[in-house]
């Protein structure tokens, strides 16, 4: 089977600081890979660089045979990768459901006429977008919430929230940037469970950054190890969590935030 | 003719002089705060009043009523950063509220001048008379040399403060990344009032010479069109940036003004903008900056 | 009553110039310190079209409107893909340099002289007209995925970017839409006061426009509309305040975006069911202390 992505040689300078260097991946259709490494290493720089909001100094990123490396976010996340922020970003004065509704857009194509006069073809494919969005949300569990403000919500259901609106998208990869922070062992395992049935449900391809080392190795089929921007590990999690390499980065990671 | 051209191009810097003190101070607060202070304008209004009565009321010497005009518009500059937008810092408010703040103390402070000192010219006494000195052919109006001196004397002062003192190195930190450099220890309270300060007092010397030079109104603040141009000529957020971007402009439209028609002086700068927005959308000599995610 | 009428109108117009405004500040998140340009626009375009061609009333008001949207787009063009300062700077300009063609090119604007004799055909009944299917026209567009679109950009341009929402292009189309309402506006002012004047547009009407955004609350149509109509009867009834007026404002603006930034009804629409949560909130439950320690 031909890769859903590849990426080859992915650097990124920051003036004089490299971030990521030489990276490389590919993934599988269908497959969850994890993306661990201490805090600076250069992952969440990988992710931008994915969707485009930084554009890398050297490398390619290839995704369904279609170079990414110039594309803007938006068209990046047109043609099918969709993404989530270490840091929520919703749309925080609106609803949970139009958070998931602006998502669906794609859903439909009527002009601008088409809006302000309300002709069938709005009224048919605005009653697609809400199904669909409806459906996401009981899903993901926020459709009891569906009418509350994003900002109210607890911190839990706005990481909910965050899938649900990439979700919307349709995506083929999704990126989940630290999707379990902040959460509780109870909380973090729940999620696992989730992020486990989304992809054999919706058939998605994952790539995953976290810190939580028991949902990298719980649901993850390979994992890659970042330190410094370099890799420095990849292969399954058991393989990995043996490594010394790996161990010796955590362990430093853990003593210097001693 | 060719006289000629040489005392438009003198006027022209010391009219760049000028967009020049209002368009650093814009630039320095934009580069640390991120945002454009529209009432930047409002400012050298406020110094140009001072030093006015200062001089006409109080009858009291140039130098007396420059130090005024610094002063003057660098207390209300503070008080401004104190008053509206400080709030918003302290809660992360999104740039729009910035905008808008800006714009409620621009219309507050244009009225409140416009009803209590009334909506005419006023002129400022001679100073330096209106000598002219003699080079060769060409006749060059004392004001206009002691403006554009002063003016790039200042701006040279305000430069070496941010690249020499340490307070201008937490500056440039701040105008780098405002979070990092609060989390580095860098008390952003304090360094917003030292921008503002300087900031501030050039915008009244701004104001002083633009009265001297022409006169003195309550509606002065719309010198910030000019210096927003500058600042984008030159690259917005950078100091020696928008200095250059002001000389080059003041020169333009003293060239455009002398050679082709002063009425349509503004309508070219403004033309001039948007052609550097299609061509250079990071200013002559700005460049491309990477937001950070 | 004449005098009442009169109001009324100039009310009818001001809602429809607010909303241009309201949809680029407050759903779009673009700020504009302009928007007079594109009210002279129209009402010079749409007077000159009657005394020159008389041509049928509204043909005359469309052509003002589309001429404020051609406006817009040199204007939009290279500034909106970059940050909103560069917007606000533009339309900054865009603001100074309409209003100075216009006292420049006396031939066919009058000058500052004015324009005169324009045909007084904005009766109330249009104004209204106009004003009433605009606030709907701009609800609908709001609440489609293109107004959602806008939306979004104005909550988080990158995470609506990750959503595959093209921020230049859903600018411009707010811009586009935004200019088009004040050309209309302005084309109906000038079919209401019969004379036009470079004046009308300073900026003091910009900022006036921008005000009554901000008092009704960013993201709220029907907060645009009664802040409109507040704003417009105020200094009618405190004519003894009229110089005072925009020294007040101005100060409201800052406390408003500092303390209460929704404004009237921000980010929400008055609708019958936010009046019937507004008036059931008192009543808590008895055992709660009035006041809490939140």
């Amino acid at each position: 089977m031909p890769p859903l992505l590849r990426v080859s040689h992915l650097t990124k300078k920051f003036g004089g600081l490299t971030a990521v260097e030489d990276f490389n991946l590919e993934i599988k259709p269908g497959e969850l890979v994890g993306l661990i490494g201490p805090n600076g290493a250069g992952k969440t720089t990988v992710f931008n660089m994915l969707t485009g909001i930084n554009k890398p100094t050297a490398g390619e990123i290839i995704f369904e045979g279609k170079k990414l490396n110039d594309l803007p976010p938006y068209e990046i996340a047109h043609l099918g990768i969709a993404r989530t922020f270490q840091n929520i970003r919703l749309f925080t004065n609106l609803t949970v459901y139009e958070n998931v509704k602006t998502a669906c857009h794609q859903i439909a194509d009527y002009g601008i006429l088409d809006s302000v006069f309300r002709t069938a073809q709005f009224r048919k494919q605005e009653t697609a977008i809400n199904a669909a969005a409806l459906q996401i949300l009981k899903l993901v569990k926020l459709y009891d919430r569906k009418d509350e403000i994003a900002r109210n919500l607890p911190y839990g259901h706005q990481r909910r929230l965050e899938i649900a609106r990439a979700l919307a998208l349709r995506p083929k990869l999704l990126l989940l940037d630290e999707p379990a922070a902040g959460m509780n062992p109870q909380e973090s395992a729940e999620l696992s469970e989730f992020i486990d049935w989304l992809r054999k449900d919706f058939k998605l391809t994952i790539l995953l950054i976290e810190h939580h080392m028991d949902v990298v190795m719980n649901i993850c089929n390979r994992v890659i190890v970042l330190n410094f921007g370099k890799t420095i590990a990849t292969g399954s999690p058991a393989e990995v969590q043996a490594n010394p390499a790996v161990i010796e980065a955590y362990l430093g990671d853990e003593e210097a935030s001693a | 003719m060719f006289a000629q051209l040489i005392q438009q191009i003198i006027n022209g810097l010391s009219v760049g002089g000028i967009y020049g003190l209002a368009s650093v101070g814009y630039s320095l607060i934009y580069s640390v705060m991120g945002f454009s202070n529209f009432a930047h304008g409002e400012l050298t209004m406020v110094g140009a009043f001072a030093a006015f009565f200062t001089m006409v009321a109080l009858k009291l010497p140039f130098p007396v009523s420059l130090l005024t005009a610094m002063v003057s518009s660098g207390i209300f500059a503070v008080v401004m950063e104190k008053l509206a937008y400080r709030p918003l810092r302290l809660k992360g408010a999104p740039s729009m509220y910035f905008f808008i703040a800006a714009m409620g103390v621009s219309v507050f402070l244009q009225n409140i001048a416009l009803v209590t000192l009334g909506g005419g010219f006023r002129s400022f006494p001679q100073v330096f008379g209106i000598k002219t000195i003699k080079i060769g052919p060409v006749a060059v109006g004392l004001v206009d040399l002691i403006v554009f001196v002063i003016s790039v004397g200042a701006v040279q002062v305000a430069q070496l403060i941010l690249l020499r003192t340490r307070v201008g190195k937490a500056i440039r930190a701040a105008a780098y990344d405002g979070t990092t450099a609060s989390l580095m220890g860098i008390n952003v309270d304090r360094i917003c009032f030292i921008v503002f300060l300087m900031a501030g007092s050039l915008a009244g010397l701004a104001g002083l010479f633009r009265g001297m030079k022409y006169t003195v109104h309550a509606n002065m603040g719309n010198i910030i069109l000019k210096a927003f141009i500058c600042a984008i000529f030159g690259g917005l957020g950078s100091v020696p940036g928008a200095l250059a971007g002001s000389l080059l402009l003041g020169v333009i439209e003293s060239l455009v003004a002398g050679f082709i028609s002063s009425s349509y002086r503004d309508v070219f700068a403004f033309l001039l903008l948007i052609a550097i927005l299609l061509f250079r959308p990071r200013g002559l000599m700005g460049q491309a900056a990477e937001e950070k995610a | 009553m004449q005098y009442i009428l009169g109001i009324l109108t100039v009310v009818g117009i001001n809602i429809v110039a607010v909303l241009g405004v309201s949809l680029l500040i407050g759903f779009t998140g673009v700020f504009t310190f302009g928007h007079a340009a594109y009210m002279a626009i129209g009402a010079y375009t749409s007077a000159l079209l009657t005394l020159k061609t008389g041509l049928p009333f509204l043909v005359c008001l469309a052509g003002g409107a589309a001429a404020a949207m051609l406006l817009a787009i040199p204007i939009g063009y290279p500034t909106l893909r970059l940050s909103g300062d560069y917007f606000v700077v533009a339309s900054l300009g865009v603001a100074e340099i309409v209003v100075l063609l216009i006292e420049n090119m006396h031939g066919i604007t009058g000058g500052a002289r004015g324009l005169v004799g324009i045909p007084p055909k904005s009766s109330i009944w249009i104004v209204w007209l106009i004003a009433v299917a605009s606030v709907v026209l701009v609800r609908n567009f709001i609440d489609s995925r293109l107004g959602r679109n806008c939306v979004a950009l104005r909550e988080n341009e990158l995470a609506a970017q990750t959503i595959a929402i093209n921020p230049f292009r859903y600018k411009m189309i707010a811009l586009i839409i935004s200019a088009g309402l004040g050309g209309l506006a302005g084309g109906l002012l000038a079919h209401y006061t019969g004379v036009l004047h470079p004046s009308m547009f300073a900026f003091v009407k910009s900022e006036e426009l921008v005000i009554s955004v901000i008092f009704g609350g960013i993201g709220s149509v029907t907060g645009s509309v009664l802040s409109a109509i507040i704003l417009t009867f105020l200094p009618e009834a405190l004519r003894a305040l009229s110089e005072w007026r925009l020294v007040i404002y101005g100060v409201l603006v800052v406390i408003i975006i500092i303390a209460r930034p929704q404004g009237l009804f921000g980010y929400r629409e008055l609708t019958r069911e936010y009046l019937r949560r507004l008036f059931r909130r008192p009543q808590a439950p008895a055992n709660m202390p009035i006041g809490g320690n939140n």
